[in-house]
């Protein structure tokens, strides 16, 4: 199935941005502190290429729409479990200079993780199938309750961070805040689709392809952002002031 | 159809705390000597009051059913108001410590930790506390024990003004009041 001149773009310019994502990590040297997501993103960069292959090669009729089919949901398994991973690597991330809460992150990720699949099956189980066919409605529900997973995994440490009243570390802040986005816009455009069935697939297509350039462009702008220095309590400040005025009023009694 | 609009919410309610998120990130780091201006007061006593089971046991005792009811869960309404004082002020106290964890002074830095750690456990058990109290008050006869949040705000203030005489001696008394 040919694509439109839009769904060209978005693909290109989600590549361009995951691109330049991995250029800003590895610049950066945060790839040893966010190890599962540099792969994810490199996974991603290698990823499209080798789909806009398939795609062109079936256009020129050297290969079905079988290859790219398989080609797709095996290289979509892959990053669905990677996708996890990374939020795992957040969770942990964000409680893990702290003694008391040090356990807490992979606790909430397991109970979170739990409750969510629970919410998943559920919704699966409860939604209408539209007029779409067995293989389109299995893969759309599946999507589906992975996207309600991830995004109630990037729900619950978010309300989990601001409950405890956790600083964030900016990297972190911003790759937490690029899943959330497109997991949650991708949720509604997916839930949009299964219930409309054929009509909305394009649309949702793109809106999905839009969701993760954003998600892929708010990676990058934290990535690129210089992180903000630390802010030590009001009083060293003070101290410091009073030094300075010190040593300047000595300096002008000379 | 239910299931659509219920995903759509779902997805909106996660946007919706990103964006709350963005915005809020950017607190300021209390200032020690206006600390009094960031946290709300809390009489220790008064809360240990109560909270203290053998008071309990004397109005159980001395007081008929339903009066002891009543009053029981005024009390209880008013421990819950110390409570989510003591969860308020332990993330203002979170950010004073968090600020003073990098320090270079290692004395400064253990005591920072010291005070975060603190400012941490407290904020659980005042979940539990809270839930606990909410329970009391609807139960006003049930025993059931808040916990130590009384014994864990005590170590905060310590904490704080172990880290206030580190870094800031001539404060350290006034800071103690703040909270």
């Amino acid at each position: 199935m040919p694509l439109s001149l839009t769904d060209y773009l978005l693909w290109v310019t989600a590549e361009i941005l995951l691109v330049m994502a991995c250029a800003a990590i590895l610049r950066r040297r945060l790839v040893y502190q966010f190890p599962v997501f540099f792969v994810y993103a490199a996974f991603h960069v290698l990823r499209t290429p080798v789909l806009f292959t398939i795609h062109l090669l079936q256009l020129q009729h050297r290969m079905g729409y079988a290859d790219y089919f398989y080609a797709y949901w095996m290289t979509q398994a892959v990053s669905i479990v990677l996708g996890f991973a990374v939020i795992y690597e957040i969770y942990c991330g964000v409680f893990q200079h702290y003694d008391a809460l040090r356990r807490l992150g992979g606790i909430l990720f397991a109970c979170a993780g739990i409750a969510l699949l629970v919410l998943a099956v559920w919704t699966a189980t409860a939604a209408p199938g539209a007029e779409t066919p067995g293989v389109v409605r299995a893969v759309l529900l599946l999507e589906r309750s992975v996207r309600v997973m991830q995004g109630g995994l990037v729900l619950f440490l978010f309300l989990a961070a601001f409950y405890f009243g956790l600083p964030w570390q900016n990297y972190r802040f911003g790759i937490a805040m690029g899943f959330g986005v497109f997991a949650s816009i991708e949720l509604a455009a997916v839930a949009i689709r299964s219930h409309m069935g054929e009509s909305a697939a394009a649309a949702c297509s793109q809106i999905n392809s839009a969701a993760y350039s954003s998600g892929v462009m708010i990676w990058l702008c934290y990535l690129l952002a210089p992180q903000p220095a630390l802010q030590y309590a009001g009083v060293a400040h003070h101290n410091d002031l009073e030094k300075w005025n010190q040593a300047l009023l000595e300096l002008l009694e000379r | 159809m239910i299931t659509t609009a219920l995903l759509i919410a779902f997805a909106l309610v996660v946007v919706g705390v990103l964006v709350r998120a963005v915005r809020k990130r950017r607190y300021p780091v209390p200032d020690l000597q206006a600390l009094e201006t960031y946290t709300r007061p809390v009489d220790l006593a008064a809360f240990r009051n109560l909270i203290d089971a053998a008071e309990e046991d004397y109005l159980r005792q001395h007081l008929p059913a339903g009066e002891f009811h009543t009053l029981q869960r005024e009390r209880m309404r008013a421990a819950l108001e110390y409570v989510r004082r003591t969860a308020y002020n332990s993330v203002v106290l979170l950010r004073v410590g968090e600020a003073a964890r990098r320090d270079q002074n290692p004395e400064v830095a253990a005591a920072a930790r010291t005070l975060v750690n603190d400012a941490l456990r407290l904020r659980m058990n005042a979940m539990l506390a809270i839930v606990v109290l909410y329970g009391r008050i609807v139960m006003p006869g049930a025993r059931i024990s808040v916990g130590r949040v009384t014994d864990i705000y005590e170590n905060l203030t310590q904490g704080l003004v172990r880290l206030t005489r580190l870094q800031d001696p001539a404060h350290a008394t006034r800071v103690s009041a703040a909270v």
